[in-house]
C-alpha cells in the first residue's frame, strides 16, 4: 500500500482494490476457467508422469548400484540446468502446447528418484534381517518395510516437486505461449501492461498451487498408518 | 538336525570362533551360556544366514525359516501387536494368537502399535511373534532380560508348552532360565576355547 501510495500510478504497481476488480471479473469470465483448466491438465499430467518415473527409477537404482552409477549423472544434469534452458532447447522438439507438461516432468523426475532412491535406502537393517529370517515375501517386504520407509521421503519430494512442477511450468507456457494458458495470460497481460491482470493471474497461480497440495496431501496415506486384512 | 561343524569366524582378522562344534538334536532344548563379548550374537547371526561362516560348516537349518527373538524387539512399528503376528503365521487363526497374547500378559494391547508398548511387552510380543511361527528351530537371544519374577515365571510356562517338541536354543545370562526350561546347559566361552562341546 505505502509502495503504491509512493509511486501513485497503476502502470508500474496496481492498487489491491484494481487488483481484485480485474481478479473478479476473471471470475466471471467463463474462458477463466477453461483456461486454468487446460494448464492444470498439462502441468499436472507432467508431475504424475514424473512421479510415476521417478518411483520406477529410484526404485531400481535403490537395489542396484550399476543402475545408480548409471543414472546418478543425468539425474544430477537435470537438477542444476536453469529452467529456461530446457524450454528453449524443448521448443525445438516439443510443440508448444505440451511443453508445459515436459517441463514439468523433467522438474520433478530428479526430486523423486533422489527420494524414492535414499528412502529405500533407507529401510532399517535390523527389520530386513528379521524379515529374511521369517522368510517375508518381496511383496510383504515391500509393504511393510520399504514403502514405509520411503514413503515420507516421497510425500516430502511431492511437496516440494509440486510446486517446483507448477512454476517451471507456467514460466515454460510463458515463453511457448500455448493458447488456453495461464503462462500465456501472464505473458499478454506484461505485453498489453495490464499490471492488474498480472497481478490477479499471480494471485491465481498462488492460489491453485497450494490447493493443489493441499488435495494432494489429502489423498496421500499417513505414511505412520498402516493396516493388514490377511 | 541343526549342526555347526568346525566353525571359525572373525571380524578383521580378530578371531571370534575358532574350530567351533555344536549340535542341536531334533527336539532338543539347548542354552548357551557365556559371558558378554563372547560371540553369542554372531553365531546366532551365523545361524540364521546374516554372516557366512569363514571356515567349517553349519548344516541342517530348516528351509521354512527360523523362528527367532533378536537382542532387539524387530517389531513392525506401523503394524500392531496383533497385526505382527500375522504376518509370519497367517494360518493361524485370531483366537490363537489372541489367546497366546493374553497368555504372556498382553490382552487389550493386540491392536497396540509397539511403540505404545513398555519394554517388556514389547519383548513379550516379540516372543508370541517366535512361538507362532511354524518353523521346527526356535532360537531366543536373552528373551526374559527386564522381566519381573511373576512375569518371567508365566512367560516361561508359556514358552515352554509352546515350544512342544520343536528344536530350542536359549542364549541366556541365567542358568536358572534354562534350567526352568528344561535346556541342557552348554557353555559357549568353553566351546570357543577347545572347540568342543562341554554340557552339564
Amino acid at each position: 500500500m505505502l509502495v503504491y501510495a509512493g509511486m501513485g500510478t497503476s502502470l508500474l504497481l496496481p492498487s489491491p482494490a484494481e487488483t481484485f476488480l480485474r481478479l473478479r471479473q476473471l471470475l466471471g469470465d467463463p474462458s477463466f476457467y477453461s483456461i486454468i483448466g487446460h494448464t492444470f491438465l498439462r502441468i499436472f499430467s507432467g508431475f504424475l508422469l514424473g512421479t510415476a518415473a521417478g518411483c520406477i527409477l529410484g526404485g531400481l537404482t535403490a537395489f542396484s548400484p550399476l543402475l545408480y552409477r548409471f543414472f546418478a549423472l543425468p539425474m544430477n544434469a537435470i537438477k542444476s540446468t536453469p529452467v529456461a534452458s530446457f524450454v528453449i532447447l524443448a521448443l525445438v522438439w516439443i510443440k508448444g502446447e505440451n511443453l508445459s507438461t515436459f517441463i514439468a516432468f523433467l522438474m520433478v523426475l530428479p526430486v523423486i528418484w533422489q527420494s524414492v532412491h535414499t528412502g529405500l535406502g533407507s529401510a532399517d537393517p535390523e527389520l530386513l534381517e528379521m524379515a529374511r529370517v521369517y522368510r517375508f515375501s518381496r511383496g510383504k517386504k515391500l509393504r511393510y518395510l520399504y514403502l514405509p520407509a520411503a514413503l515420507p521421503y516421497l510425500i516430502s519430494a511431492m511437496r516440494v516437486g509440486l510446486g517446483f512442477s507448477w512454476k517451471s511450468g507456467i514460466a515454460g507456457e510463458v515463453i511457448a505461449i500455448p493458447s488456453q494458458a495461464i503462462g500465456t495470460q501472464l505473458y499478454n497481460a506484461k505485453i498489453y501492461l495490464d499490471m492488474p491482470g498480472l497481478f490477479a493471474w499471480t494471485i491465481v497461480i498462488i492460489l491453485l498451487s497450494a490447493a493443489i497440495e493441499q488435495v494432494v496431501l489429502f489423498l496421500l496415506p499417513d505414511p505412520k498408518g498402516g493396516d493388514l486384512d490377511a | 538336525m541343526p549342526e555347526i561343524q568346525n566353525l571359525s569366524f572373525s571380524y578383521d582378522g580378530t578371531p571370534v570362533f575358532s574350530g567351533l562344534c555344536l549340535s542341536l538334536p531334533d527336539g532338543s532344548r539347548t542354552a548357551l551360556l557365556a559371558p558378554s563379548g563372547f560371540g553369542k550374537t554372531t553365531l546366532l547371526r551365523l545361524l540364521c544366514g546374516s554372516l557366512t561362516p569363514q571356515g567349517g560348516s553349519i548344516t541342517g537349518l530348516p528351509a521354512e525359516g527360523i523362528a527367532m527373538v533378536f537382542q532387539e524387539d524387530r517389531l513392525l512399528p506401523a503394524c500392531t501387536v496383533l497385526e505382527n503376528l500375522r504376518l509370519v503365521a497367517p494360518e493361524r487363526p485370531d483366537t490363537e494368537l489372541t489367546a497366546l497374547l493374553g497368555e504372556l500378559g498382553l490382552s487389550g494391547w493386540e491392536n497396540a502399535r509397539p511403540g505404545k508398548l513398555s519394554g517388556g511387552m514389547r519383548r513379550r510380543a516379540a516372543i508370541a511373534r517366535a512361538l507362532v511361527f511354524h518353523s521346527p528351530l526356535v532360537i531366543m537371544d536373552e528373551p526374559f532380560k527386564g522381566l519381573d519374577e511373576a512375569t518371567l515365571a508365566a512367560t516361561l510356562a508359556c514358552v515352554d508348552r509352546w515350544l512342544g517338541d520343536r528344536t530350542f536354543l536359549l542364549v541366556t545370562h541365567s542358568p536358572q532360565e534354562a534350567e526352568r526350561l528344561g535346556c541342557r546347559i552348554t557353555r559357549l566361552d568353553e566351546l570357543t576355547r577347545t572347540g568342543s562341546e562341554k554340557q552339564n
